[in-house]
C-alpha cells in the first residue's frame, strides 16, 4: 500500500434483514492507489462502496475517509470524494456543459475556478467538441467519460468508480483506463468496483476479492496470480487420451477438464520444469500435437477463490 | 449568493427536460379561460320577445336595448317574434291585463342560472322603463347595488382562475421534476453534495415561485386583453399570489419526494390544483353554496387569496371576512409546509438508509 491511509474500513458489518451483505470486512486504501473491489454479482461490492460513502448505515464497525468518520463527519467527506455510480445518471436533455455546471453548483467550493477546470476536464476526457450537445446523443463510453469528468470537477481526493467500463466498447474501455491512470499520476485515489478481470488486472494496484460480504484475499494482481503456485497446462493429441488421471498420476495435477475431445486441460505445479518428462510420457502412447503452459490468469485466481457456481 | 443563483439557474434549465409538462402546467389555465370565455360566458343575452302590440310594449323593448354592460355590448338583445312562433323556450310577451301593461315571461326550468339571468335582465329593463315613463307618479325604484357596476362573468371567472394558474404551474412542475430526480438517479448528486440542503430547497422553491407567477402573469395579461379590465394594482395581485404559489411549490415537492414517481406526482399536482380552485371560492363568491361548503372553503388557501384579490379587480370593494386572520392563516400554511418539506427532504434524500 502506497502513502498515507485514505480509507480505513474496520470490522464493518451490514445486514439487510436476515442477509448479511457485508460481514466483518476490514481493509485499508492508500493515498494515490487504484484499489479494486473484485467479486461476483451480489458479493457486496456496491454495498461496500455505499457504506464508505455513508449512503448506508454501518451496523457494526467503523469507516474513516481521509481521517473523517463517515457516520458523523459526512459533509467533510463529501467535499473530498467523487462518485461515479454504476447507472449513469445525467440530465439527458441538457448539454454536457450544463450537467457539469449543475454538479459545480452542488459541489464546487470555488465557483470562479469552475469554468477553467471544466474546460480542462472536457478536453482531458475528449468531450470538448461535444460539450454543447445533449447528453442523450452520447455513446455509452462518452457518458462514462463525462461521468468521470463530473466526478473530478470539484477536485476530490478519492474517486469511487462502480463498474467503470460496463457495457463499453474496447476503444472506450482503453480510453477510460488511460484517463484513470493519468489522474492517479496526479495523486488521485481510486476505488473501483468491478467484475471485469482484465480491468482489474490492468488498472488496479491492489485487489480485494470479496464474496458473500467477506474479504477473501487482498493483494496486488501479480502477487495474487503468483500465489496460485501452479500453471495451467493444455495439451492437444491426435486421439483423445483415454484415462488422463492414470496417465498424469505421477505429476500431482488437479482440476483436469476436457474442453474439446482431443484437448486436455489441468493445473500442475512447476509445469515448465517438468514439461520434458510430461511430453515424453504422453508421446509414448499418443501423438502429441501441442502443449501450452500458461501462468494462471486473474480469472483463474478469481474462480479459485469464489468457485464456479453461478451467482444471481 | 452566487451559488444560490447558479442553483436557481440550473433548476430553470431543467425545464428543458420536461417541456410538455411545462407547457401544460403554465398555459393550461389560460387556454381554459380563453375557451370558457368564448363558449360559456355570454355577455350579451339574446331574448325572444313577442312583437309588442302596444306603445308601452314598444317602450319596454327599447328599454331592453338600452340596458348595457360595463364591457360594452348590450345586456339584452331582443329578438322580436310573432305569436305564431312556438319553438322558443324563453319568451317575453307584453299584454294588457285588466288595463295594466304586464310583461309575461315564459320559461322552462332547464337551466336555473339561465332563468335567473333572464329574470335579472328583464327586471333591469323594466326598472329602466318604469323610471323613465312613470317616475314618481307610480312606483319609484331606488337601486342599491352591492357593486358600483355590473361585473362581467368573464372578469370574475378570470380573476378566480389566476390563483389556479399560479398553483397549477408551481405544484405540478414541482412534483414532476422532483420525482424525475429519483427516476433518473440524479437525486444521488443531491444526496452526496456538501452544500447545505436548505440552500438547495430554497433554489428549487424560488424556481417554482417564478414559474407559478409567470403562469399567473400570462393569464392576467390574457384577462386584461379579453375583458379590458386590469387590476388597480398589478404589484398587489402578485404579492397576494406569492404565499399560495409557495404553498403549491411545497405540496408539489412533497408529492415528488413521497411518491418518487412522476406520474402520481403530476396527478397529485393536477388534482389538488383543481380541487382547491373549485372548493376555494373559485365559484363560492358567485354562487353561494351550503354552510358546510363555506366552512370547508375557508380552510382552502385559495379562498383568502381570492378574497384579497377581489378589491383590486372590483372597485376596491372589500370582501375578506377578516384580513388579519386571512394573512395569519396563509403565513401559517407556508410555515408548516416549509418545515414539513425540510423534514421530508432530510428523510427521503439525506438520511442514511438504515
Amino acid at each position: 500500500m502506497a502513502g498515507e491511509i485514505a480509507i480505513e474500513v474496520k470490522s464493518v458489518t451490514r445486514r439487510f434483514g436476515s442477509l448479511t451483505a457485508v460481514d466483518d470486512l476490514s481493509f485499508e486504501v492508500g493515498e494515490g492507489e487504484i484499489f479494486g473491489l473484485l467479486g461476483p454479482n451480489g458479493a457486496g461490492k456496491t454495498t461496500t462502496i455505499n457504506l464508505i460513502l455513508g449512503l448506508l448505515t454501518v451496523h457494526k464497525g467503523k469507516i474513516q475517509v481521509l481521517g473523517y468518520d463517515v457516520a458523523s463527519q459526512t459533509r467533510q467527506v463529501y467535499r473530498r470524494v467523487g462518485y461515479v455510480p454504476q447507472e449513469t445518471n445525467f440530465y439527458l436533455d441538457l448539454s454536457a456543459e450544463d450537467n457539469l455546471w449543475h454538479h459545480a453548483a452542488l459541489y464546487c467550493q470555488d465557483l470562479k475556478a469552475v469554468k477553467n477546470r471544466m474546460a480542462e476536464l472536457l478536453r482531458f476526457t475528449e468531450l470538448w467538441q461535444r460539450r454543447k450537445d445533449p447528453v442523450r446523443t452520447f455513446s455509452g463510453g462518452m457518458k462514462r467519460r463525462l461521468a468521470l469528468a463530473r466526478a473530478l470537477l470539484h477536485d476530490p481526493d478519492i474517486i469511487f468508480f462502480d463498474e467503470p467500463t460496463l457495457g463499453i466498447d474496447v476503444q472506450g474501455r482503453f480510453a477510460l483506463w488511460e484517463h484513470i491512470q493519468q489522474q492517479r499520476v496526479d495523486g488521485k485515489t481510486f476505488v473501483i468496483s468491478t467484475n471485469n478481470m482484465v480491468e482489474a488486472d490492468t488498472l488496479c494496484d491492489r485487489l480485494l476479492i470479496i464474496d458473500h460480504g467477506k474479504a477473501i484475499t487482498l493483494d496486488s494482481p501479480e502477487s495474487l496470480k503468483s500465489g496460485m503456485r501452479y500453471d495451467v497446462v493444455t495439451i492437444r493429441t491426435s486421439l483423445p487420451i483415454d484415462a488422463p488421471e492414470t496417465l498424469l498420476a505421477n505429476y500431482d495435477v488437479q482440476n483436469i477438464s476436457r474442453p474439446q475431445p482431443d484437448e486436455l486441460r489441468f493445473e500442475m505445479q512447476n509445469a515448465e520444469a517438468r514439461a520434458a518428462s510430461l511430453i515424453k510420457e504422453i508421446s509414448e502412447g499418443y501423438q502429441l500435437d501441442s502443449i501450452l503452459i500458461a501462468r494462471p490468469s486473474l480469472d483463474d485466481v478469481f474462480l479459485y477463490h469464489t468457485g464456479r457456481a453461478l451467482r444471481e | 449568493m452566487r451559488r444560490y443563483l447558479l442553483l436557481l439557474l440550473n433548476d430553470l434549465k431543467l425545464s428543458r427536460t420536461a417541456l410538455v409538462v411545462h407547457l401544460i402546467a403554465v398555459l393550461q389555465p389560460t387556454l381554459m379561460y380563453v375557451l370558457m370565455s368564448v363558449i360559456m360566458v355570454i355577455p350579451t343575452f339574446d331574448m325572444v320577445v313577442v312583437q309588442p302590440q302596444t306603445e308601452l310594449g314598444g317602450d319596454l323593448v327599447d328599454a331592453m336595448e338600452e340596458v348595457g354592460s360595463p364591457i360594452g355590448p348590450n345586456y339584452i338583445n331582443p329578438i322580436l317574434i310573432t305569436e305564431a312562433d312556438t319553438d322558443h323556450r324563453q319568451v317575453i310577451d307584453i299584454v294588457y291585463l285588466d288595463g295594466i301593461p304586464t310583461a309575461y315571461q315564459r320559461y322552462g326550468y332547464i337551466d336555473s342560472n339561465l332563468v335567473k339571468n333572464l329574470r335579472n335582465r328583464l327586471t333591469a329593463a323594466l326598472l329602466v322603463l318604469w323610471n323613465r315613463e312613470l317616475g314618481s307618479q307610480a312606483i319609484l325604484v331606488n337601486e342599491h347595488p352591492w357593486l358600483p357596476q355590473e361585473v362581467p362573468y368573464t372578469v370574475y371567472f378570470g380573476m378566480a382562475m389566476i390563483p389556479l394558474a399560479a398553483y397549477l404551474a408551481s405544484a405540478l412542475i414541482g412534483g414532476y421534476l422532483m420525482a424525475q430526480e429519483f427516476e433518473r438517479g440524479t437525486i444521488l448528486e443531491y444526496r452526496l453534495c456538501p452544500t447545505p440542503y436548505q440552500l438547495l430547497l430554497a433554489a428549487k422553491i424560488t424556481r417554482l415561485l417564478l414559474t407559478g407567477l409567470a403562469a399567473a402573469a400570462i393569464l392576467y395579461i390574457t384577462l386584461g386583453v379579453v375583458t379590458g379590465v386590469w387590476a388597480s394594482s398589478t404589484l398587489a395581485v402578485f404579492v397576494i399570489l406569492l404565499p399560495l404559489t409557495l404553498i403549491a411549490a411545497c405540496i408539489g415537492l412533497l408529492a415528488g419526494l413521497l411518491t418518487q414517481s412522476s406520474l402520481p406526482s403530476f396527478l397529485i399536482g393536477l388534482a389538488s390544483a383543481f380541487a382547491f380552485w373549485l372548493m376555494g371560492s373559485g365559484f363560492g363568491l358567485a354562487a353561494g353554496f351550503s354552510p358546510v361548503f363555506e366552512r370547508i372553503s375557508r380552510l382552502i388557501p385559495n379562498t383568502p387569496v381570492i378574497e384579497m384579490l377581489f378589491p383590486y379587480f372590483y372597485f376596491d370593494r372589500e370582501v375578506a371576512s377578516n384580513p388579519t386572520i386571512v394573512q395569519i392563516q396563509l403565513t401559517g400554511y407556508c410555515l408548516v409546509l416549509l418545515i414539513l418539506i425540510a423534514a421530508v427532504y432530510r428523510r427521503r434524500v439525506l438520511t442514511m438508509q438504515r
